[in-house]
């Protein structure tokens, strides 16, 4: 679903991602753990299309990156720092927009569904700008998982939220995955990390340093291990 | 990519509708520079009646408004969204994203034409002028003329939206795109439009016309690079 070919990003000359190279299958939850700088929101960034890479490619459900945008940009649904929602707007209105702009379903009972299973229906008509910031994430993610995408790329979804939001976002990634949908999220936790993903990334540095099925490795040792990649950076 | 397009200017339309803070500001702008002219023809004991004899000077009066007024609302079309983080959910369009550049031209056009329509009334009133039944051609020459300057504009919205220096950006590349390639061009054909010097209008709006065909086309073919990270 998710191949990646020498994936690089500079800026201004200076490397943000090393020369990438990754393959996820289908259904996988691949969380990329990580210190603060490491690249892991730029690697997202390039995958979805609103970052080109310096050198390399992404290749998204057969399509590329560089050739294909257009279609890597159908096929993924995106989660970021920013929650990409407008605050003037209702939680209704926003995904109403997005709908839209997707060219999928807005009706009232879809737009609905979405806002009853990140639980901010009893909030559908007021603005964005009057919620928390954990209802803004979890409204965010709602966002993302419009129109059910082939490819979920969430940048911290887990961010800012209390233990009940977290629990509802982690049903809401075991829905999706069940549907069909790959998952890759970024994370610092490395014990959430464990619990959360298939598969597990880490990188430092913008180099993957990492990767395993979590079926390789016990929780304790992954997060030892993390604990040591981390701290050779520092 | 229409789709797309009208999304985006509905969105535009009803976040506009909600806080009221790109139109009613262009408008009490554009009264305020008529009534500056006004009173500044006053001091310098410059009567009306020369104003109203002078089609140049009617014609420049009302395009320098509808120039610094619709600057106003083209300088928040990207600005707003690069400042609230949202510009990244725009990027994410499914399709072209001239389909963005078609969406923001439309909400800024009609922003555009809605303050320069304000205007026309504004300089009628408190210059006492009277357009001898020419409204019907001269809301057609203004929404010409209009759609020029926000097909240059959209795309240099877009271009200083996440510049450090974008306030004076801004302005310095619109004066220097679209002052002699649409707003000398819209005050000359609306000048032959009041003095019924037809063939200045013809040849005015020929230009502006084809202006704005080759802006479209290049923002068409450039717009991608323009809001690429």
């Amino acid at each position: 679903m998710l191949v990646l070919r020498d994936l690089g990003k500079r800026y201004g000359g200076k490397p943000a991602l090393r020369g990438l190279n990754l393959n996820v299958e289908p259904g996988q939850l691949c969380v990329i753990l990580g210190p603060n700088g490491a690249g892991k929101s730029t690697l997202l960034k390039l995958i979805c299309t609103l970052s080109r890479p310096s050198n390399g490619d992404a290749v998204v459900g057969g399509h590329s990156v560089l050739d294909d945008p257009v279609e890597v940009r159908k096929l993924v649904g995106v989660a970021l720092h920013e929650t990409l929602l407008y605050e003037d707007l209702t939680a209704a209105e926003n995904l109403e927009f997005y709908s839209r702009l997707l060219g999928v379903s807005s009706e009232k009972s879809v737009i609905d569904e979405m806002l009853s299973r990140v639980e901010l229906l009893h909030r559908r008509n007021d603005r964005v700008g009057t919620f928390s910031r954990g209802m803004k994430q979890r409204l965010s993610i709602a966002r993302a998982m419009l129109g059910s995408p082939k490819v979920l790329l969430l940048d911290e979804p887990f961010s800012g939220l209390d233990i009940k939001a977290r629990g509802q976002v982690s049903s809401l990634l075991t829905q999706a995955i069940a549907d069909g949908a790959t998952v890759l999220l970024t994370a610092h936790d490395p014990e959430l990390g464990y619990d959360l993903g298939h598969r597990l990334l880490v990188l430092v540095d913008g180099a993957l340093v990492y990767d395993k099925e979590k079926t390789a490795v016990s929780r304790g040792d992954f997060v030892e291990e993390y604990k040591k990649m981390v701290g050779a950076t520092k | 990519m229409m789709r797309e397009a009208l999304a985006i200017a509905g969105k535009d339309f009803r976040l506009e509708a909600r806080t009221r803070e790109r139109l009613s500001s262009m408008v009490i702008f554009s009264l305020m520079v008529v009534l500056s002219f006004r009173f500044a023809f006053g001091f310098f004991d410059i009567h009306v009646d020369q104003v109203q004899e002078s089609r140049s000077i009617v014609a420049a009066i009302l395009w320098v408004t509808f120039f610094f007024a619709g600057m106003l609302g083209l300088a928040p079309a990207f600005a707003k969204e690069a400042d609230a983080g949202t510009m990244g959910g725009l990027l994410l369009v499914p399709t072209n994203r001239f389909a963005l550049y078609l969406g923001k031209l439309a909400s800024s056009l009609v922003f555009i034409f809605v303050v320069s329509l304000s205007t026309l009334i504004f300089f009628a009133v408190f210059f006492n002028y009277d357009y001898s039944g020419q409204w019907g051609p001269l809301i057609a020459v203004t929404l010409l003329g209009t759609l020029g300057y926000s097909s240059i504009g959209v795309t240099v919205s877009a271009l200083s939206s996440s510049a450090k220096t974008r306030d004076i950006l801004l302005p310095m590349l619109l004066i220097t795109v679209a002052l002699f390639t649409v707003i000398v061009p819209s005050i000359n054909a609306t000048a032959g439009l009041l003095s019924g010097d037809i063939d200045a209008v013809v040849s005015n709006v020929v230009y502006v016309g084809a202006f704005t065909v080759i802006a479209l086309l290049l923002s068409y073919l450039l717009f991608d690079d323009i809001v690429e990270d």
